[in-house]
């Protein structure tokens, strides 16, 4: 059933249904705009709707009583829209024509209106005529799987799709043309819609009859409604299942964060004479520098981890108990949350900048052979962790080459590496390189001048220090150093054995090396003890050795680990 | 370019006998010049303003009233330069793209 009104076009009387009256009207006041500034627009006008009424005519002949939106279609299509009058005439209406937006265009809104959290699935609901629960579903049901990833888009989507305010909005969003008609319809069906809310609500108060009526309508739209009542109900519950999904994750977020924070974790593998937890703002002044009590850099930081967080459980309390959305708590985090990246992007570029240069200071001294053609090689032992065995088995000392204490005058302690080469000359040369990065040349040169280290070359015996250490104060950059102990062709190095952590050799294993003395030959260091007979246990021993010297690889890679995971922890990711 | 051909070809249609609008649309769909109807009305009010065209209106037992278009003596003049500027043109065309095709 349709409603029909009586239209006079040019003098003759027309029945048309109600929507095919607006298409024409729609269409004759776009006419009347794309003449409106050309001479005699009026009649030319007038012209047109005589024709219209003509065509009309024709084509209901007397069989037919009434118009219907196809004919008035067809009219149009043989009439043409005012944009394919002709190029022609541009002189004459030039800036009339570009005005009307001919198709209606189509855009990605959000519809705030039926929205359930920030109205974009209503808003792609929309767009595709579809029924925005579809779009729910698949971001809730992608969720699990994609491991938020369709959270993220969703909320990409919210701050960058614009809501549907007025309702040109309302209408470029269905892909509707804008025109007045066209937005009459919509504000009257608004308008519409709010009345029925106010007749349900006094339809709850006092159950009038025509809920009777209702009852009365076709078995099918019943159905209809019934499985749409189901559909609700599965929705509703997949949308709760879906928020105390994300509250849980979120609280469990925030705990680890605060974990994070107040450190009840033991991963920093911190050593002294007894287990010790460092403070976290000791450890992160230590990387950071004067960064690491940069108040903005703090908040930063915090609000980066933290915004997300709040808004996981924000967003799960919601879908719980199902409340309204407030339309600025989203923007104004994600706005917030922008301002902490980039503040943060900032202090990261800051601290890796500072990281950008390398610089070396050298340290040379040159030694006579002794006569006996033998010289020692020792490591002096520091008595702080003589006791550190006892943590060897959860710390893995051993393999660790920085040692972080509580103690804040010696926090930090280096191991570095020994190498023994053959030397160019007669001489035995000792050579260290302290290294150390800096956001230039100099100030890292000028930071491995700090490094402190000890060591003693008194003719036939070399002592060095188990561990380097960075003076009270000083940051965190990479700071390295590289022993070279340089000996003529066939000197005799006896390594003692605890010089095992700290040596270091591309061909011998540390295991290998220390307790034995050794040979300089031309192709470097060899045993002067006799080789083993048994072929095999040669071959064993190699095998072992090659496992060792992986192992010995992995010491870099557990402090690269070990810097990472200072960062992720700073940064309260741990999960 | 089609600015000018349209007018002259509605001047054409009209100068023959007496016609409303469908007749010159019929004419001029069936000869390809034109695509939407909506293309004609302008140009006729315009060239019906310029004084080149006159008309009178004759009821219609399957519609409103049309409108009959007859060419004034203006037109006529107009016409007729058109014409013989055509016929010019035509040539000058032929001369030009015959001489490039031999």
């Amino acid at each position: 059933m349709k409603k029909t009104l009586t239209v006079n076009i040019s003098g003759i009387v027309f029945h048309i249904d109600e929507d095919a009256y607006r298409v024409l009207n729609d269409y004759l006041q776009s006419l009347k705009k794309h003449f409106s500034r050309t001479k005699g627009g009026d009649e030319i006008v007038s012209d047109i709707e005589a024709r219209i009424a003509e065509m009309l005519k024709e084509r209901i002949g007397d069989d037919r009583q009434v118009i219907t939106i196809d004919d008035i279609e067809e009219v149009i299509e043989v009439i043409g829209q005012p944009s394919e009058f002709g190029e022609e005439f541009a002189d004459d209406t030039s800036s009339s024509s570009s005005s009307y937006s001919q198709k209606g265009t189509k855009r990605l809104y959000r519809d705030p209106d039926k929205a359930m959290l920030g109205g974009v699935c209503t808003g792609l609901g929309a767009y595709f005529r579809t029924d925005p629960v579809w779009f729910r579903l698949a971001f809730v049901l992608l969720s699990i799987p994609g491991i938020g990833t369709p959270l993220l888009i969703y909320v990409v989507l919210w701050i960058i799709l614009p809501e549907a305010q007025t309702a040109a909005d309302r209408l470029e969003m269905k892909g509707e043309k804008i025109n007045i008609s066209n937005i009459e319809d919509s504000i009257r069906e608004e308008i519409n819609n709010l009345k029925n809310k106010f007749n349900d609500l006094k339809k709850g108060a006092r159950s009038s009859y025509k809920k009777k009526s209702e009852v009365h309508r076709s078995d099918f739209e019943g159905v209809g409604n019934a499985l749409g009542k189901v559909a609700e109900l599965f929705v509703k519950l997949v949308l709760i299942f879906a928020g105390i999904l994300l509250f849980v994750i979120g609280i469990s977020f925030v705990v680890a964060l605060l974990a994070g924070f107040f450190g009840f974790g033991h991963d920093i593998f911190i050593v002294d004479s007894e287990l010790v937890y460092v403070s976290f703002h000791a450890l992160v002044n230590f990387f950071l520098g004067s960064l690491g009590s940069n108040a903005l850099f703090k908040i930063a930081i915090l609000l980066l981890v933290g915004i997300p967080i709040v808004m996981i459980i924000y967003a799960g309390v919601k879908l719980i108990f199902g409340l309204q959305r407030t339309r600025f708590v989203g923007i104004s985090a994600l706005n917030i949350w922008l301002i902490a990246l980039v503040v943060t992007v900032f202090y990261g570029v800051k601290v890796f900048r500072s990281f950008s240069h390398s610089g070396v200071h050298e340290e040379i001294t040159k030694q006579e052979v002794p006569v006996n053609n033998l010289i020692n090689l020792q490591m002096k032992e520091n008595e702080k962790f003589n006791r550190y065995y006892r943590y060897e088995e959860y710390f893995d000392i051993d393999e660790a080459n920085m040692i972080i204490t509580n103690d804040a005058d010696d926090f930090f302690y280096g191991v570095p590496q020994l190498e023994i080469v053959k030397s160019r000359d007669e001489h035995i040369e000792v050579v260290l390189y302290y290294r150390a990065k800096g956001k230039s040349n100099i100030v890292a040169e000028n930071r491995a001048q700090q490094i402190l280290y000890n060591y003693s070359i008194a003719d036939s015996e070399l002592v060095f220090d188990q561990f380097f250490k960075l003076p009270e104060r000083e940051i965190w950059r990479e700071q390295q150093i590289d022993i070279v102990v340089k000996v003529p062709e066939g000197c005799r190095i006896y390594i003692h054995e605890n010089m095992q952590p700290i040596i270091n050799d591309y061909y011998h294993s540390p295991y290998r090396l220390s307790g034995d003395t050794w040979i300089m030959t031309d192709s470097g260091l060899e045993e002067t003890e006799p080789v083993p007979e048994n072929q095999f246990e040669e071959t064993e021993d190699e095998e072992i050795q090659i496992k060792q010297e992986g192992d010995n690889s992995s010491a870099s890679v557990s402090f690269v680990g070990f810097f990472y995971n200072s960062i992720v922890r700073l940064l309260g990711y741990q999960v | 370019m089609r600015k000018g051909v349209l007018e002259y070809c509605i001047l054409s249609i009209i100068a023959e006998k007496e016609v409303y609008a469908s007749d010159i649309i019929f004419q001029l769909k069936e000869a390809e010049l034109i695509v939407v109807e909506g293309t004609l009305y302008p140009l006729l009010t315009r060239l019906k303003n310029d004084n080149l065209l006159g008309y009178r209106w004759e009821e219609s037992k399957s519609g409103p009233p049309r409108k009959y278009y007859n060419i004034t003596d203006t037109g006529k003049q107009l016409l007729d330069e058109l014409d013989t500027g055509w016929q010019e043109l035509v040539v000058s065309v032929n001369k030009i793209s015959g001489n490039n095709r031999n």
